[in-house]
């Protein structure tokens, strides 16, 4: 209603002509139906989840009353609920997002509910990852045929629980493969939708799951093979951090930068903690001997550190070094650091801090030449955590700790005031 | 797996394997009781020549013992010479001269109101020995289903049924 208040206004006061108006007028009319649109096909997923739900709890309650032939026909009757709404939705509804996504995710649900009341019914024997396992893998196809993007993403979620549910298993092998084949199924559908729709909420959602359940699957080697999963995991950190600056993904919002803020976080998370002394300790008592177990996790990180460096490759393409950033490398370092402490573990842990302080200082630069606070402060923060690492494992004493936080903190007020100062003057 | 089960449970040999039941959840397939068996406290012998590890299949074969409940006679590595009824079981540890196995049907679906009064009232009653706790299980080609599980003769829902009733 303002709008159209404004445009007559603008109309007479000859800012635009009629012809402009119309277009205003309908460009606004477009919006409106598209997010209306989005809003059915939120209702209609959520609708169909709730259903799911509600039909998983009720057959949780134990339906020990009835005959065994009647159950197992209950047993079915969602899935073949499930399999009409979906066969109706390709033949008559094909178009309809709501239509697609709701019956996708119905008929998911359902067949983890059927599978559920068949091991009810003959009180099958079994572990829940086997459970999940046999979900995902009749959940696959419908992802697939029926080009459902929040069928994709109940199914990365499943990998996540998969994944955890494998930690500490005898067969880590089998587990690893299976983990392997269950994501890598997925990947295709999840590299086609960035390409159709790279800013969308299922895209989103995804840019933060996937890199989630790679990070648990990765630990499904970590079972006797904790020493080299260090350089693993720097890796594939540095990996996503990459990957989240590639240019389909920057700058879209933090709804989308899951592969950047995983990546970027997680780097310095890690190398906090290989700043303690005791860690590297641990770290060289556990796996890194001649077991031939510890065979695996060395082949994957190779295998991660080798991706990364293509990775870094393809960012410094031109060879100019200008798009690379501090935490880009980073995993390189370690990898030396790495091999460098199973020897000198005391300087490894040393030279760990410079790099942490190193990355700060570049962060804190590039926040002051791109004039962002945020990255700035970031930069800040770095040095803050570092700082209060130290405070727990160092012999400094109470007076310098104390004039150490004081530099920090007075640091935060003076950086961020000249920023805001230049952007007045501005 | 739904027609084997039916034919197994139709066609099969019936079994009584003793038994101690405890009351997990599972969030998804809803309340059931573990059972633990009383062939598992078993040593076992090993077979000379043969290699045992942790988590090993190995083939049981089941039979009536003195007492009318299942004993496990003889433990194989192959399924294909045995002609008697058998059961896979799993290798819990291997010890210098002796196996401990675990019996992989672990789980009774109960309603769940029933569940953890059906564990309590059989672990307070473990001390009577008169009172025989049983799964019933269905064995034909190896392919075992249970079906029941009883306390003193009466299945064990219909046990705590009438040990509510008889309290209210």
């Amino acid at each position: 209603m303002s709008l159209k208040i404004d445009i007559e206004e603008l109309i007479n006061a000859q800012v635009i002509s009629q012809s402009t108006a119309d277009d205003i007028a309908s460009y606004y009319k477009s919006k409106e139906a598209s997010s209306s649109g989005r809003l059915l096909v939120i209702f209609a997923v959520l609708g169909a989840i709730l259903i799911g739900s509600g039909i998983i709890l009720i057959l949780a309650h134990n339906w020990d009353q009835m005959p065994r032939f009647l159950k197992t026909i209950i047993a079915f009757l969602p899935l073949i609920v499930g399999q009409v709404l979906c066969g109706y939705t390709l033949s008559r509804k094909s178009d309809s997002k709501a239509w697609r996504e709701g019956s996708s995710v119905f008929l998911i649900l359902t067949i983890g509910a059927c599978i559920a009341l068949v091991s009810q019914i003959y009180n099958l024997p079994g572990d829940l990852r086997g459970f999940i396992r046999g979900w995902m893998i009749l959940a696959l196809p419908i992802v697939y045929i029926m080009y459902s993007r929040m069928g994709s993403v109940l199914y990365v979620m499943a990998s996540i629980q998969f994944a955890i549910l494998t930690f500490g298993g005898h067969d880590f092998l089998g587990d690893a493969a299976w983990y392997s084949l269950l994501i890598g199924a997925v990947i295709p559908f999840y590299y086609h939708l960035t390409k159709e729709r790279p800013v969308s909420n299922a895209v989103n959602f995804l840019h933060w799951l996937v890199p989630i359940s790679i990070l648990f699957g990765v630990g499904i080697l970590a079972h006797y093979n904790e020493g080299f999963m260090g350089v693993t995991y720097m890796s594939l950190l540095g990996l996503f951090y990459m990957i989240g600056h590639r240019d389909s993904i920057q700058n879209k919002g933090i709804s989308s930068s899951g592969y950047l803020i995983i990546g970027a976080l997680g780097t310095i998370g890690l190398l906090l903690v290989f700043s303690f002394d005791g860690f590297w300790e641990w770290n060289y008592s556990h796996g890194t001997n001649d077991d031939s177990k510890t065979l695996y996790a060395m082949i994957s990180a190779i295998i991660i550190s080798l991706l990364a460096f293509a990775g870094l490759i393809y960012h410094d393409r031109q060879g100019t070094l200008d798009n690379l950033t501090p935490v880009m490398p980073v995993f390189l370092v370690f990898i030396a650091l790495f091999v460098l402490g199973k020897y000198q573990p005391g300087l490894s842990q040393i030279l760990i801090n410079f790099v942490i302080l190193a990355i700060a200082i570049f962060t804190i630069k590039s926040g002051v030449k791109h004039d962002h606070l945020g990255i700035l402060n970031y930069g800040l923060i770095i040095i803050t955590a570092l700082l209060i690492c130290r405070f727990f494992d160092t012999d400094l004493t109470f007076v310098l700790r104390g004039v150490l936080f004081i530099v920090v903190g007075v640091a935060f007020f003076v950086v961020n005031n000249i920023i805001l100062k230049r952007r007045r003057a501005q | 797996m739904i027609f084997n089960n039916e034919e197994t449970i139709s066609k099969g040999t019936e079994y009584k394997f003793k038994c101690m039941p405890i009351d997990p959840n599972d969030p998804f397939r809803g309340k059931y009781i573990t059972l633990s068996y009383e062939v598992e406290n078993t040593e076992y012998d090993q077979t000379i020549g043969e290699e045992y590890f942790s988590d090993q299949v190995l083939y049981g074969t089941v039979d009536v013992g003195p007492d009318g409940f299942a004993i496990i006679t003889h433990l194989y590595t192959s399924e294909s010479d045995i002609s008697e009824d058998y059961i896979a079981v799993r290798i819990v540890y291997v010890a210098q001269d002796h196996l401990k196995i675990d019996v992989p049907l672990d789980r009774f679906y109960m309603e769940e109101a029933l569940a953890q009064p059906a564990e309590k009232l059989v672990q307070s009653q473990r001390r009577d020995t008169s009172i025989q706790v049983y799964a019933l299980v269905s064995l034909l080609r190896g392919n075992p289903v249970l079906t029941d599980v009883y306390v003193d003769g009466d299945p064990i829902a219909e046990y705590v049924r009438l040990n509510q009733d008889s309290k209210n």
